[in-house]
């Protein structure tokens, strides 16, 4: 029964998602952009579905059941906040990219700065800290389709054979065809989760019956700090407001705001993505919450695997085959965008400019081929995941984050001279890496999260910058 | 944006973040309340939507500026 939801699934999503985007996917605008022609429902769930992921379904899930109700409450209000940065950069980027004919965010900045070293050093950023949320991805569906298999599929052949799936769709029809897959993907996400959260809670006894059985066992889980007081005052105002200067870092994200179709599509989607986050990011949690009652004793990676493990305890075979069939719905969703987003940064960023009489078809090519390039590293890094999904999350976006300085500068300041715009990113993710490897002692965090230390120092940077610039004149 | 307008803007905004740093006034109880769920979620769903009504005005007020 599983394998027959899970091959309908995949035959509708393909042949769905390829109708229609032959035309669109001969030119770089049409491949990678879409013709910057997104209404608001595609662009708010093409948004959505690349941004909640394995992340959000196995992360969130695994999350609840180490740290309980304090985790929902900071992805929510903290992803929700983030639609301010689309307004702060993302309208600019919109109008910019329109009349210049943006493609990477790496372009727009050089266009602004001048500097190749800035364009590089942002676009190599992008792509690094990129590849552990993209492997997290193909962990995720290895993670689903060794569970929902009962181990028939193992762990490593799962990775491969979603891979291969969408590097097919992707190949084909570009960013056309992922905005198509991502908004059936998105509804199906939503909508699965919702049922799922139902049907598991009342096969505990009901979810207020189930909550005050937890409670008794783990009253933790439903404070306010967390378990093991995991977001003490300064942490939580961290993590709070982290968001707003990660999420449009992503370049999956950075690159969706080219292609709304005008400015008011864009406003639309920005209210959708900050409010739709107060419902779905409770879904997860509550199913890793209540994973106390029937799975007491996982721990480290083992609790990610708490969805899948409920989902098989709680539910007819074929509902859990379907859920895991939306987990892995949305793990595609981010990967495809993730696979296109690198693969265009790569063509337009570094091919490019070293070869200036590349056609439009064979700059199309070049992003198939870095298609299939990206997917196999990612599947490389599947293959041994070095942390929990929470924490590889964690590391790439702090990585990202970083970014957010010179991009603000540059978009919203008048702009700031380029070398302090690559000592900040060099700096940021020198410091970052230096807290996550423990090679810089955690007392220099005075208790904040370390993106917000990082991200703290690069703003520093940059302002310096603006500050020589205005009263002397240094560039 | 006017300054005067956009400083307020961002008081606004400042505002309802404030509000959702409740360790400074509060000391939350996690008992299981309606549904089972503790009532500092109740408070944060206030504040979420309060943010996105402010960001609603805001945002049909200088969007497309």
């Amino acid at each position: 029964m599983i394998y027959l939801i899970l091959i309908a699934y995949i035959a509708i999503v393909f042949l769905g998602s390829l109708s229609g985007t032959s035309t669109n996917a001969k030119s770089p605008e049409g491949y990678f952009l879409a013709n910057r022609g997104l209404g608001t429902l595609a662009l708010f769930f093409t948004i959505l579905a690349t941004n909640f992921s394995a992340f959000y379904f196995l992360g969130f899930a695994g999350a609840g059941y180490r740290v309980g109700y304090a985790h929902y409450v900071m992805m929510a209000l903290g992803t929700g906040f983030a639609c301010i940065s689309f307004y702060i950069l993302g309208a600019k980027i919109w109008a910019l990219g329109k009349y210049h004919g943006f493609i990477t965010p790496a372009e727009l900045i050089y266009h602004q700065t001048g500097s190749k070293a800035l364009r590089w050093i942002f676009a190599s950023i992008m792509l690094l800290f990129t590849f552990p949320y993209l492997a997290l991805q193909i962990i995720g569906a290895g993670y689903i389709l060794e569970n929902i298999t009962d181990g028939a599929i193992p762990y490593i052949w799962g990775t491969t054979l979603l891979t291969i799936f969408t590097i097919a769709y992707v190949w084909i029809g570009g960013m056309k065809s992922v905005a198509k897959t991502d908004l059936k993907q998105g509804l199906l996400m939503i909508f699965l989760m919702l049922v799922a959260v139902v049907v598991i809670s009342n096969s505990v006894g009901g979810l207020t019956a189930a909550h005050e059985k937890v409670y008794a066992l783990q009253p933790e889980l439903f404070s306010r700090e967390g378990t093991g007081n995991a977001f003490p005052p300064k942490k939580w105002f961290s993590l709070l407001i982290f968001w707003v200067f990660c999420i449009p870092m992503f370049p999956q994200i950075f690159m969706r705001f080219y292609i709304a179709k005008d400015i008011n599509t864009l406003k639309k989607s920005a209210l959708l993505y900050g409010l739709i986050p107060l419902v779905i990011s409770i879904l997860p949690v509550i199913i890793g919450v209540l994973g106390h009652l029937t799975f007491p004793d996982l721990t480290g990676k083992a609790t990610d695997q708490i969805l899948p493990k409920m989902l098989a305890a709680h539910s007819p075979e074929w509902f859990a085959g379907l859920v895991m069939t939306g987990a892995l719905a949305a793990f595609m969703s981010t990967l495809d965008s993730q696979l296109l987003a690198l693969s265009t940064i790569v063509t337009r960023d570094f091919i490019l400019p070293f070869r200036e009489n590349v056609g439009l078809e064979q700059q199309v090519f070049f992003g198939r081929i870095w298609v299939v390039i990206f997917a196999i590293v990612g599947l490389l890094i599947a293959a041994q995941p070095f942390d929990t999904i929470d924490d590889m999350g964690r590391l790439s976006f702090g990585g990202l984050a970083v970014l957010f300085p010179i991009t603000f500068m540059t978009l919203r300041c008048g702009g700031v001279a380029p070398f302090f715009g690559v000592l900040s990113i060099i700096v940021g993710e020198w410091l970052l890496l230096g807290f996550y490897y423990q090679k810089i002692p955690s007392e220099y965090l005075f208790g904040f999260d370390r993106s917000i230390i990082v991200l703290a120092v690069c703003f520093g940077i940059v302002f310096l910058g603006k500050l020589f610039d205005q009263k002397w004149g240094i560039k | 944006m006017k300054s005067k307008n956009g400083f307020l803007w961002i008081i606004l905004f400042i505002v309802v973040f404030l509000l959702s740093q409740d360790y400074l006034w509060i000391n939350w109880e996690g008992k299981p309340t309606i549904l089972g769920f503790p009532a500092w979620i109740g408070w944060f769903a206030f504040v979420h939507v309060l943010f996105i009504a402010v960001f609603y005005f805001f945002a049909k007020k200088y969007w497309n500026e």
